[in-house]
């Protein structure tokens, strides 16, 4: 068996609220497999993002260990972090969060950039490539203002995936997204997931929640439930995707 | 390059006002300095080289009685000696048109124009002087609209002699004639007889001595002096040059200093602009450099990006100030060699200025950025994603307690408003303060130097009880004066005071010794019509013998002390010792010898001579039109009788000299002042700026809650002028507090006079006004930028 992509061990988070630190995450250890499709449910403010923004390296446990890929993420510094995000991690945010000053292209451009991955040529290639495959080839050019909030998450989710990553990370992705585009949305991570991705999402949605794989539900900072459902899997393909105009 | 760099050009393209307050930040430093440093790299060489090229005499001597060839041959051959060039140089009075009033003015002669040796004039136009034609100062006959060929009329025995300009002559050693300096012409020997001065005997010498140098320049004159007196003849005036620096020398050290001043204050500002404006810019980006990190940026990677649009702004700045403060240097440089009476032929660029300019707009910038780029860059992502904004540690959470304490009681809404969104980047508002009080400071400062100079110049002019001054020619004897001045109308007072040129030598100098130069007047201890001003020891008794009252500056330079015995060495008047009891201080703007006050009773026993040449003469109307008469009046009495005079001054004439000379700065220094005024507004419109890009999705909420663009602009400008009005409370009592101490030191280095200080309360006022009104201009971009914000602009904002 390989060993997991994800782990973590003992994990403690604590913020400090005035003279007090209030715990979020308590003592929390779990594994998720490569290829795995996670989602992350619970209430509001139990430490979901906490717990994504450990895995991601955003944020660091105040004790226990975490392990992305085999490497010890609690240990490195902020600029290792970041070059390992440039490759192992792909991250998408509930606001998208694309830079408003670049197109769509090269806002996926840029992640390539940054890690030195691939030549100029054959960043420009994928980048339309990525944008092909969540359906804005056409929009390429835009800038992000001058696209739906739909069209700006599936070009997030085409950056989170320019230098091919083995982990695709998304907190609430689809939580500023109406339903029918939070569906396609959702289905494109599907198929990423078919194509050997590993994929952990927050989500709020509990139709969607209840179409993962896998959910670990976070309470009070603790795992209290880690199921692993059944799911209807008629997701919409990416072909079905770009059709539907989303 | 990656696409990384196309957010660089991107966000500089598309926040244009931002880039343009970024780069008119650096730019005013930038332009400080290289407007300064080009001006003094202008000036400097400019004006020594004009110096130099004129040959000066190391020694300039004014003697009691001419001297003829043989006199001059014997100096000559002195130890030390160089050469010797004589020249007469009398007081006359010219007038244009016969209806006018007759002008004080100058006229030199040098004994072979094509042959100068020192101190060289420099013919502009037409042909050097000869027996019928006189030449005049170039400046001179500009300011009087004379041309050659056009007629002067000369006071000649009590009547007009006109003679033509034949050419306009430069004069290095006097200073432009809108100053009100008296204006110069030259003649030839033959010419100058006319005047009473024998071909062939000259009054002053130009002595150049060998090796040059200060102390030998000194040593050599007191020798020269020496032999002088061995012939009976004395020295009066004895003045040094320097070969290598011009005469002005001193006043441009100071203004130099004052300039230097003001550009390191002007960069520190700049600077503090530039970290204002860089750390709202970070702070405004905190956002997409978390996006940058969660995607894999690195630390250095996002500082390259930034420092690279400081160095943009840096770029564009010295785009601005290069060629302004090109421009501002030759025409400031033009402006000052003029007033020196340097003729300025071609503006050439000062390499240094532009290293300056260099790295003031290049490498300056780095270094402020340095750390709000490294502060912004190392956030993490989760605060910059989590949270807008670097933490703000300045400042306490009681003070803004008890804003909103009292703002909750006693302000209306929109002011509370103003005032706790400005309290929110209290480390902005700290260096937006900063540039705003100092403008204020400065300008207040400015105004109280001005202030200063008027009140100086009014207690000097107040210490001046009569209306009209008389010098004599010759001596003249009191009781036909006095029995002449009685018989005539309107004089209410008069008193007449004997002058005599005086070498003053301090307890254990040698007669013999150079000294200073100064003038013996023997005035009446009691008089009512002029006193100077005593800063130490007491004014003179009527029963005081051989006592004097020095200036303070003299004494100072001579290491003279109250109570000292000095030798007064009056030439053929012989020489005694007299006691310092008192210093005087005096506004004087102009090098000329310093007055030593004696009685004129002891002054006549000690010369056994009764005669006066100084006449005050008080009016009982100080009404400029009967003034005019009794001046003109008395001159022409004076003519009558063939009492030569010298010179006639008025009060009025001499206040509006102190006017001439003062209005030439002052207007100098309020630019300055408003220069920094606009720096002032700079930053606040910077910081209002900033507010409103940080604020977007707060002002979409408050659209999006009803409020119109007259409440989104008025939040804006009320938040302008409160930060206004802030500043102009600290910068008056601070301008109050170190305005004292800054005019007597501007006073000092610029004019060389200790002014009287006053405070120019109107100034605070107008301050006020003027700080209203800046904030409310620096407001109105970025409120009307604030009023064009949609909501659904600012909910899309990220």
């Amino acid at each position: 068996m390989q060993p997991p992509i994800i782990e973590a061990c003992n994990i403690i988070k604590t913020f400090r609220v005035g003279n007090a630190d209030v715990p979020v995450l308590d003592v929390l250890s779990f594994s998720i497999q490569a290829g795995e499709f996670v989602g992350i449910v619970g209430p509001s403010g139990n430490g979901k993002s906490t717990l994504l923004n450990l895995i991601t390296g955003i944020d660091r446990p105040t004790a226990g260990e975490m392990r992305v890929n085999g490497r010890p993420i609690h240990r490195m510094s902020e600029d290792q972090l970041a070059a390992w995000r440039s490759t192992d991690v792909g991250i998408v945010f509930q606001f998208f969060q694309l830079l408003p000053a670049l197109s769509l292209r090269k806002n996926i451009i840029l992640p390539m950039d940054i890690a030195g991955k691939y030549t100029p040529r054959e960043r420009r290639a994928r980048a339309m490539d990525l944008l092909t495959l969540v359906g804005l080839a056409d929009q390429a050019d835009k800038l992000p203002s001058m696209v739906s909030g739909g069209q700006q998450q599936r070009a997030a989710i085409a950056r989170a995936l320019a230098n091919d990553p083995p982990l695709l990370v998304g907190d609430e992705p689809t939580g500023n997204l109406d339903s029918q585009t939070a569906q396609h949305v959702f289905a494109l991570f599907d198929k990423l997931v078919a194509q050997g991705k590993t994929v952990l999402l927050v989500t709020h949605d509990q139709d969607l929640a209840q179409r993962v794989p896998r959910c670990l539900e976070i309470v009070n900072g603790r795992i209290a439930r880690d199921e692993r459902l059944t799911r209807d899997r008629t997701a919409p393909s990416t072909r079905s995707l770009v059709s539907a105009g989303v | 390059m990656g696409v990384i760099w196309d957010k660089l050009w991107f966000e500089l393209w598309h926040h244009k006002v931002r880039t343009a307050l970024a780069a008119l930040s650096i730019s005013i430093g930038v332009l400080s300095l290289g407007f300064i440093v080009g001006l003094m790299d202008q000036l400097t060489p400019t004006w020594n080289q004009a110096h130099r090229a004129v040959v000066p005499a190391h020694v300039y001597m004014r003697l009691s009685q001419p001297v003829a060839e043989d006199t001059l041959h014997a100096l000559r051959r002195i130890d030390g000696v160089a050469g010797i060039e004589p020249l007469n140089e009398v007081a006359i009075r010219y007038r244009l048109t016969p209806d006018e009033p007759w002008q004080n003015g100058v006229l030199m002669m040098r004994e072979d124009y094509a042959e100068q040796q020192y101190s060289m004039l420099q013919r502009k136009s037409g042909a050097w002087p000869h027996r019928d034609a006189v030449g005049i100062d170039y400046r001179t006959a500009d300011l009087l609209g004379l041309q050659v060929g056009d007629r002067v009329l000369f006071e000649l025995d009590g009547t007009d002699r006109a003679l033509p300009v034949n050419g306009t002559i430069r004069y290095h050693f006097i200073a432009s004639p809108e100053f009100g300096f008296d204006a110069h012409f030259f003649v030839d020997a033959q010419g100058m007889e006319r005047f009473g001065v024998h071909d062939g005997t000259f009054q002053q010498l130009m002595i150049q001595v060998t090796p040059y140098s200060e102390e030998h320049a000194r040593s050599v004159a007191s020798a020269v002096k020496d032999r002088l007196s061995s012939l009976g003849i004395s020295v009066g005036i004895t003045h040094y040059n320097d070969p290598d620096e011009h005469w002005a020398q001193e006043f441009f050290d100071g203004l130099a200093l004052v300039m230097h001043i003001l550009a390191v204050a002007a960069l520190l500002l700049s600077v503090v602009l530039i970290y204002n404006t860089l750390t709202a810019l970070i702070t405004q980006e905190t956002n997409q450099i978390g996006i940058l990190k969660a995607i894999g940026a690195r630390l250095g990677m996002i500082m390259r990006l930034y420092l690279a649009g400081v160095l943009i702004y840096g770029v564009l700045a010295l785009l601005i100030a290069l060629p302004l403060s090109t421009f501002l240097t030759c025409v400031m440089a033009g402006y000052f060699l003029d007033i020196f009476n340097v003729t300025y032929a071609t503006c050439q660029g000062s390499p240094r200025a532009l290293v300056v300019q260099i790295v003031a707009a290049l490498v300056v910038p780095l270094l402020v950025a340095l750390w709000p780029v490294l502060n912004g860059a190392r956030i993490t992502v989760r605060q910059a994603i989590a949270s807008y904004g670097l933490g703000d540690g300045m400042g306490g959470i009681w003070f803004e307690r008890t804003i909103d304490r009292l703002g909750g009681h006693w302000l209306p809404a929109p002011m509370q408003m103003a005032i706790s969104t400005m309290m929110r980047r209290k480390s902005r508002l700290v260096l937006t303060q900063i540039v705003l009080v100092t403008a204020g400071t400065l300008y207040l400062i400015v105004m109280t130097l001005s202030s200063s100079i008027d009140l100086s110049v009014e207690t000097e002019l107040a210490r001046r009880d009569y209306h009209v001054q008389v010098a004599f020619a010759d001596d003249q004897r009191i009781d036909q004066l006095e029995t002449l001045l009685a018989t005539q109308p309107h004089i209410r007072q008069t008193e007449a005071w004997f002058s005599h040129p005086a070498t003053l030598l301090r307890a254990g100098q040698a007669t013999k010794e150079a000294g200073a130069g100064t003038i013996l007047m023997g005035v009446i201890p009691d008089s009512d019509l002029y006193r100077p001003r005593i800063v130490a020891g007491r004014w003179l008794l009527p029963e005081d013998d051989r006592a004097v009252v020095l200036n303070e500056a003299t004494a100072e330079e001579n290491g003279i002390h109250l109570g000292d015995m000095v030798t007064l060495d009056l030439g053929d008047l012989g020489d005694e010792r007299w006691q310092v009891v008192g210093f005087y201080r005096v506004l004087s703007v102009q090098p000329e010898p310093e007055h030593v006050y004696a009685p004129r009773a002891a002054v006549f026993r000690t010369t056994t001579r009764y005669p006066v040449n100084h006449l005050l003469v008080q009016l009982h109307s100080g009404d400029p039109a009967v003034v005019d008469t009794m001046t003109r009046r008395l001159e022409t009495l004076f003519e009558q009788r063939h009492w030569d005079v010298a010179a006639t001054r008025t009060v009025a004439e001499d206040r509006q000299f102190f006017a001439n000379f003062f209005d030439q700065y002052i207007p100098m220094l309020l630019v300055l002042a408003v220069m920094t005024a606009f720096v002032g507004g700079i930053g606040l419109m910077g910081a209002l700026s900033m507010s409103v890009l940080e604020r977007t999705r707060e002002i979409g909420v408050l659209r999006a809650i009803g409020a119109q663009t007259p409440h989104l602009m008025g939040m804006l400008i009320l938040e302008g002028i409160v930060q206004g009005l802030v500043s102009w409370l600290v910068a008056v009592p601070l301008s109050f507090v170190v305005g004292r101490y800054v005019a007597a030191l501007m006073g000092q280095v610029l004019f060389a006079v200790d002014l009287e200080y006053q405070y120019h309360t109107w100034a605070v006022l107008f301050w006020l006004m003027a700080v209203v009104v800046i904030a409310v201009l620096a407001s109105v971009v970025p409120a009307r930028s604030a009023a064009r914000i949609s909501v659904r602009q600012s909910l899309a904002y990220v």
